[in-house]
């Protein structure tokens, strides 16, 4: 008796101990499989949330995703070469002098809450970060503006001319203005939301977008619903939402469950994975954007013009982009992407020849090689999914030409400090940005690289390139720009990695673009 | 000494111990390179850009004196401004605290659950094949990786055999009222029982994975301490006087070997609080330790501050329950 009741002890124990492991849904009725994804909902998975859905203050590639669907600009890129379509301006005209745009504004547009979209709330988008005397100037506390980047050198005023016409005059001739309207930055932003909710309109977005702001659980995921009166084609879906789903292996899953109908950003080890699963369908698309290894011009032996152009020699590119990008990704011929206006495919690149590599190496004075640090981060960024493994095959290849490297891995915000104050011999970085040549010529190549290489006459031909509207003028400068910057290698070009997303084959009219934002808005499940 | 007199005491400490944890982290993460101004802007903005940037967010001060405004601010319960969201830190950190608490109870439950019962058992059936096999069960929970089992039980349970939801606190559309943070509670509150049912089943595979680690070391203490008491004076004479097994376990032995079952337990809640990271990274899980993972990568200083100062916070308070259970398991115990 004693021994049986013992018994019954231990068995209700482990009964109510696999009760918890698996029972607590006993709590209510599971949902069934039709509600997941329900039609007219379309749920995108990505690995980060939101920061700021502010247009003036986001940044990020999680905001920048949102922003597109909840705001429009005076235009919109019509392709990928950038061309751009009317939007919320229906006309256009530049100047004589080519310093001021006047731009007609679509009536009858009405913003998320009811209010009109007019030539004041064009002026009040751009001053509230441009002019400290506008009333909305600092009224969000965001840390880091893009228009002001963009933009702030460049328009002196916005001038509301009538209720639908707006004046931007412009301090010179300044090539990319039309496409800098385009881009989210310079989306606009309703002023009568500005007054409600002041410092908290990043978390109360309101635009004039095919989507309206309706839920943001931080960390959890965003929720739009279709924009009943939206002034151009009606999306297809009712509602939109854009789960945070940190960790990559999960995102998969989630997909494969049909718990998520769309994925951003995948490991290069998924893509065929994706590709094998008859229920799922991969969109990749050649990124705008560069990855790099910097070198440190101001450092010996890095001053040296045949040590740079040597060490580019000595590396296989191609076999980075096919056994670490796993084929997902291009070979850099230059600085440019080759998607880019103005791309000039003779301008590099430099032929792996760790033979060349070693005579240009004895040239320069180092015939028995030299030892150096190579920095680099750990951790996914757009251009590249595995740098430390970049920098260990980068490694073995400047080691087989006799150059020992020592590699120095850090964490992003480590390694931005050690090359932001130039601590580098080489350090490995990349750029993303709306694909204009200047954008990746100037700004990365020469200021943004940290190389310390600008020359005055590379510097005077960006100029003059953004001081011309003609397109061939343009393209003359910057395909010269292109061949200078190749033959001096103050750094070495590696690849341009794929922006990829995976989607459920029921999903039809989901885009991803070059610059690597999802676009719903013509989205629609079957 | 009184134990209110104690408890007294201990609140007192709260204070200077703070004050040190507060002070350690404002100065080792102003130590490490790299800060907000460079996260936002590398490669992008110029030497002056990133100047101008750390002025407008106040990191060209002096480092004593960030560190006085906020310690003042902290005093106000101001915990200042997140340097990338915008929002007050106090904010942010509330919005993440209930996710994080509802997935550390459910896996304390676990834990607690099937872990004291294995010990027992494992005690009571020393050097039998049920004791090697509970032993071997928690050596497994320690040695799994949390990050490898989380994804397999994703992939076993929720991608292939469908049961539970993949990830996630919630499904995507489904609506539940917003009132406490902690989705069980509201779900209970406002009597939406489709959502509590969907909100449980989210809650499983994650509770399950955060658990191994602390049921196996709960399984081990318990089983080393219970063999401790069980060859004690006192459960010999209560065998000799013929009292039933199960009452000797349970009445005499259990209750005398739970505390150092019940340190590891405040120990274990304290790490999971914020130490819970790769289980919510696995299971899109939006708790503090996904918040304070983003903070340190983005150098947001005010917020990696306020989220240390707050764990720090729980941590004392844990302790302190802690000591305030073993005086009412043991009365011997005084304070």
């Amino acid at each position: 008796m004693f021994r049986n009741k013992k018994l019954v002890y231990i068995v209700v124990l482990l009964l109510s101990a696999a009760l918890v492991m698996t029972g607590c849904g006993g709590t209510g009725s599971p949902p069934a499989s039709g509600e997941k994804g329900k039609d007219g909902t379309l749920i995108i998975a990505r690995s980060t949330d939101a920061d700021l859905i502010d247009p003036g203050f986001g940044w990020s590639e999680g905001d920048i995703d949102i922003i597109f669907h909840i705001y429009d600009g005076l235009v919109k890129f019509k392709n990928d070469d950038l061309e751009v379509e009317p939007a919320l301006a229906t006309e256009w005209k530049v100047s004589e002098d080519g310093k001021t745009w006047t731009f007609k504004l679509r009536e009858g547009v009405k913003f998320h809450d009811g209010t009109d979209f007019n030539a004041e709330a064009v002026v009040h988008t751009f001053k509230r970060i441009l002019d400290e005397n506008n009333k909305y100037y600092g009224v969000v506390q965001g840390g880091y503006s893009y228009l002001e980047y963009l933009m702030a050198d460049v328009v002196e005023d916005v001038v509301a001319v009538d209720e639908y016409t707006v004046d931007f005059k412009l301090n010179q001739v300044f090539a990319p203005f039309l496409t800098y309207m385009g881009y989210y930055s310079q989306y606009i932003v309703s002023p009568a939301a500005l007054d409600k909710y002041g410092a908290k309109f990043p978390q109360n977005p309101v635009g004039t977008g095919p989507f309206v702001f309706e839920k943001w659980q931080r960390g959890e995921y965003v929720q739009l619903k279709a924009n009943e009166n939206y002034w151009g084609e009606k999306p297809k879906i009712d509602t939109l939402i854009f789960k945070c789903v940190p960790e990559s292996s999960t995102r998969l899953m989630e997909l494969q469950s049909g718990q998520v109908d769309v994925i951003k950003a995948l490991d290069p080890g998924q893509l065929s994975k994706v590709e094998e699963d008859e229920k799922l369908e991969l969109l990749s698309v050649p990124g705008a954007n560069l990855f790099y290894a910097a070198f440190n011009c101001t450092k010996e032996p890095f001053t040296n013009q045949k040590v740079r152009q040597a060490l580019n020699h000595a590396i296989d590119m191609d076999k980075i982009v096919e056994v670490i990008y796993e084929g997902s990704g291009t070979r850099a011929i230059n600085s440019l992407p080759p998607t880019v206006f103005s791309f000039d495919e003779t301008a590099g690149p430099y032929e792996y020849n760790p033979q060349k590599a070693k005579e240009l190496l004895a040239e320069a004075g180092y015939p028995d090689g030299f030892e150096t640090n190579l920095y680099t981060f750990i951790y996914a960024r757009p251009y590249v999914a595995k740098p430390v493994q970049v920098a260990e095959v980068i490694k073995a290849y400047l080691e087989a030409v006799g150059v020992k490297v020592n590699i120095v891995t850090n964490e992003w915000a480590t390694h931005s400090d050690i090359m932001d104050n130039m601590k580098h011999d080489i350090g490995l970085s990349g750029w993303y940005d709306i694909p204009y040549p200047s954008n990746f010529l100037k700004a990365m190549a020469l200021e943004g690289a940290n190389t310390g290489y600008m020359p005055d006459e590379l510097v005077e031909m960006a100029k003059a390139a953004w001081a011309t509207y003609d397109r061939a003028e343009q393209e003359k400068i910057y395909k010269e720009f292109q061949h200078k910057l190749y033959e001096a290698a103050p750094l070495i070009p590696i690849a341009h990695n794929n922006y990829t997303a995976a989607i459920s084959k029921n999903v039809k009219g989901f885009e991803l673009d070059i610059i690597g934002t999802v676009r719903a808005h013509k989205a629609y499940k079957e | 000494m009184n134990i209110w007199k104690y408890i007294l005491k201990r609140l007192l400490m709260v204070v200077p111990t703070l004050f040190g944890v507060s002070l350690l982290v404002f100065f080792i993460i102003h130590l490490i390179p790299g800060d907000p101004a460079q996260v936002m802007l590398y490669p992008k903005g110029t030497p002056e850009e990133i100047e101008a940037l750390r002025h407008k967010l106040g990191l060209d001060k002096p480092l004593a004196i960030q560190y006085l405004d906020w310690i003042i601010g902290a005093v106000h319960l101001d915990l200042g401004t997140s340097v990338f969201s915008g929002e007050p830190v106090v904010t942010e950190i509330f919005r993440r605290f209930p996710a994080t608490i509802e997935l550390t109870l459910g896996a304390l439950l676990i834990a607690v659950l099937v872990g004291i019962p294995l010990g027992v058992i494992a005690a009571r059936k020393r050097n039998t094949l049920i004791d090697y096999s509970c032993i071997t069960f928690s050596l497994l929970g320690v040695s799994i990786p949390v990050f490898w089992l989380g994804l397999m039980l994703i992939f076993i349970f929720a991608a292939t055999l469908d049961w539970l939801p993949v990830s996630g606190r919630i499904t995507m559309g489904l609506s539940l009222e917003n009132i406490t943070g902690f989705y069980l509670l509201d779900a209970l509150l406002t009597g939406n029982f489709k959502a509590l049912g969907d909100v449980s089943r989210h809650l499983i595979l994650p509770s399950i994975s955060l658990a191994t680690i602390p049921l196996a070391l709960i399984v081990r203490v318990t089983r080393s301490s219970m063999l401790d008491v069980l060859s004690q004076d006192y459960i010999r004479t209560a065998k000799a006087k013929g009292l039933p097994g199960q009452r000797i376990i349970f009445r005499h032995a259990l209750k005398n070997a739970l505390i150092p079952v019940i340190t590891v337990i405040g120990i274990q809640v304290g790490s999971m609080m914020g130490g819970a990271i790769l289980t919510e990274a696995v299971f899109s899980w939006p708790g503090i330790g996904t918040l304070i993972i983003d903070a340190i990568y983005n150098r947001d200083y005010p917020l990696i501050q306020g989220v240390v100062f707050i764990i720090a916070l729980i941590m004392i308070i844990i302790n302190l329950l802690v000591d305030i259970i073993y005086a009412y398991i043991d009365p011997r115990i005084r304070y």
